[in-house]
Parts: C-alpha cells; structure tokens; sequence
C-alpha cells in the first residue's frame, strides 16, 4: 500500500508539473489548462506546473476590487472536497509528497507530532482565516490587495516556483530581497523539520488541508473503522503517521487518508469505502 | 496471551463515537457536490474563471517571493 501510494504522488506529481519547456527556459505555462486548478498544494508558477493552484486562485478571487464571493473556488473546494477529502493530501499533493519523501530519510528519531500538537493543529485554521481570507480582503501593496498566504508563507511558491525559475532566469534571481529569504527561510524550516516530525505544514500550517479536512466527515472517500469487529490491539494507531485513535480514523479532520492502517488491522475492520484499495489483511 | 484478541470489541470509549456518527455521513458528499456544481456554475457565469487564468498564466510575484 506504501508503495502505491508513493508511486501514484510521483506519477501525479510529474503529470501537473510536466511542463519541461518552462523548466528549461524560465518561463511558466500558459495555455488553457490552467483555467482549472489542481486539487493539492501546487504553486502555479512552477515552471512545470499545466494548471492552477487552488489556494492561488482563490487568492485570486478575493483580491478583486471590492468584496465578491468568490464562487468560482468554493465551487472548486466543495466538488473535491465531497468526492475525496483529505484523500487529496495523502496521495495527490505534490508538497505532502516532498515532506513524505523527507521523512523516509533513516536519521533522527521520528515523531509523528510536535509538542503541543493539540493547540498547534489549530495553526491551519488561523493561517485559513487570518492569510488566505482576511489577509487578501485587506492586506494592500501599493493599490492592490495581496494574496497574504502566497506572499508570507507558501512554501510551495518558494520550492516549486521560485527556486526552479530563478535558476533559470537571472533578471528574477537579481530581484530576490528580503521577501524572499523569509519566505526561503520558512521552507527550509519546514524541510528540516519533515526530516523529523511527520508532514509539520500539513498538520500545523496549510490551509487546504484545513479545507479538505472538513469534508472528511462525509466525503464519498472515506476510511471507516468497524467497531463491532475492533478487538482494541491500537495496531492501527501505531501505523498511523499522525497518531489517531481508530475511533477517530472516519471522522478526523487531520485524517490524510494515507490507509496505512487499514494495511496492518489485524481483524480487517479498517477499509477504504468506497473503493476497496486494501481492506484490512483479512480482505485481500 | 494476545491482549488484543483477548478484548475483542473492547473498545468501550470509542462505542458512543463509532457507529452512531458514522452512519450519518452517508450520502452527505453528494449535497456537497450537488452545492459545489452550482456553485462552480455561478462562478462560471461570473468570469470567475477568466480571473484565475489571467493571475496564472503571468508569474506571481508574490508566490515567488518577490512581489
Ligand atoms: S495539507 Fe496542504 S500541503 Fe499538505 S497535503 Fe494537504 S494540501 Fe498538500
Ligand atoms: S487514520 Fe489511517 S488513513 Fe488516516 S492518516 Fe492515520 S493511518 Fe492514514
């Protein structure tokens, strides 16, 4: 199960940010595509990247003039949000891939939490309230509103957009100031920090896992817990990179939907629903 | 001795949060998608879409950490 999870956030990866002409020449894609936004965490100028972020593009919406509801993207967040919930994290964000990725390196001890965790998870709501809603609304640079999630805080921005396309273009790297080493110094942070601590942006920090995790509670991808057949053992527990209780597992805001406790249940009374991926030992 | 087997349906504190909560989730995501087609459509119908694509086909200053 791992394996294919890891294989389908490469695949899906590579797929959004294909765009090798922008890579090579410092330039960002242009075309359709990106009338549409990707479900994860995706920065939009990403050399690669063939569609939109959907952060970005809500970001969009609501640093036009006045106040208008931005339909568009509440539109967008409720058609994935109901079909997949935070089954987006788990296996379609190309960010959540990279703090996985880290977080396989074999140094230190892992922890699947930071301490606190519990007022922390919280950080995800006000980045959602305070950065990406009432930052854009009322945030201004000269006399445009900025998108404040984008400008102070996306690690993604810095990692998939900045980095790639300065190394490739010298008339943005001779612009790179103040601004930009915060930003470098935020992701640098959180990539040391994923080495350690599972996935620290998603848990603490990223409002779309903050989104999504609201629909996790009745999307039409779920995990579910079978009490009737749970004998307690808490294997699923131990499996879990963020440390739910299987009481929790269904309902879980922070649940990614990885189904790493649905491989090791011993009884088999963890399964995806409603597609069967891999249904407990007892269903394969 | 597997302590687990051993307390099969044991979980006592979760029983009040387990079953009654998750039945009612069912068909919870087809309103929501129901909710977001309109929604999009609205959106739609309102340029929204021409907005996003304007923002992103340009490269954003500020996701870059320029801007
Ligand atoms: S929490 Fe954010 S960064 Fe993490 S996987 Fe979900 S969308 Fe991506
Ligand atoms: S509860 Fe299961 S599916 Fe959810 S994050 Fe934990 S191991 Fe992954």
């Amino acid at each position: 199960m791992r394996r294919i999870r890891t294989i389908v956030q490469i695949i899906f990866t590579i797929f959004t940010n294909g765009y090798t002409y922008g890579y090579l020449h410092g330039k960002i894609y242009q075309g359709k595509l990106k009338y549409a936004c990707v479900p994860g965490l995706n920065c939009y100028s990403c050399p690669g990247a063939v569609a939109s972020c959907p952060l970005g593009a809500l970001q969009a919406l609501l640093n036009r003039r006045g106040f208008q509801v931005p339909f568009a993207m509440l539109g967008f967040f409720f058609v994935f949000g109901s079909i997949f919930g935070r089954f987006i994290c788990g296996w379609l964000c190309p960010f959540g891939l990279v703090q996985d990725l880290l977080h396989k390196i074999p140094v230190l001890r892992k922890r699947k939490r930071l301490p606190f965790h519990h007022i922390l998870k919280y950080g995800k709501y006000v980045v959602l309230v305070c950065l990406v809603g009432m930052g854009s609304l009322f945030l201004f640079g000269g006399f445009a509103k900025v998108p404040a999630f984008c400008k102070y805080l996306c690690p993604s921005g810095t990692l998939f957009g900045a980095l790639p396309l300065m190394a490739s273009n010298e008339a943005l790297r001779g612009q790179a100031g103040g601004l930009f080493f915060w930003k470098l110094g935020i992701l640098l942070i959180l990539l040391l920090l994923s080495v350690k601590v599972y996935r620290p942006f998603c848990q603490y920090l990223c409002p779309l896992g903050a989104i999504y995790g609201w629909f996790n509670r009745f999307s039409l991808v779920q995990v579910r817990w079978e009490r009737e057949r749970c004998t307690s053992c808490k294997a699923c527990q131990r499996a879990c990179p963020v440390d739910l209780a299987p009481e929790e597992i269904s309902r879980s805001p922070e649940c990614i939907r990885c189904g790493k406790c649905a491989a090791v249940c011993p009884e088999g009374c963890v399964h995806f629903s409603p597609f069967p991926l891999q249904s407990g030992r007892k269903h394969i | 001795m597997d302590k687990g087997r051993q307390g099969r349906g044991s979980g006592m504190h979760t029983e009040a949060v387990g079953r009654g909560r998750e039945k009612r989730g069912g068909h919870g995501w087809i309103f929501g998608l129901l909710a977001g087609a309109v929604f999009f459509g609205i959106g739609a119908a309102r340029g929204e879409l021409s907005a996003i694509w304007q923002k992103a086909v340009m490269i954003c200053m500020e996701c870059i950490g320029i801007g």
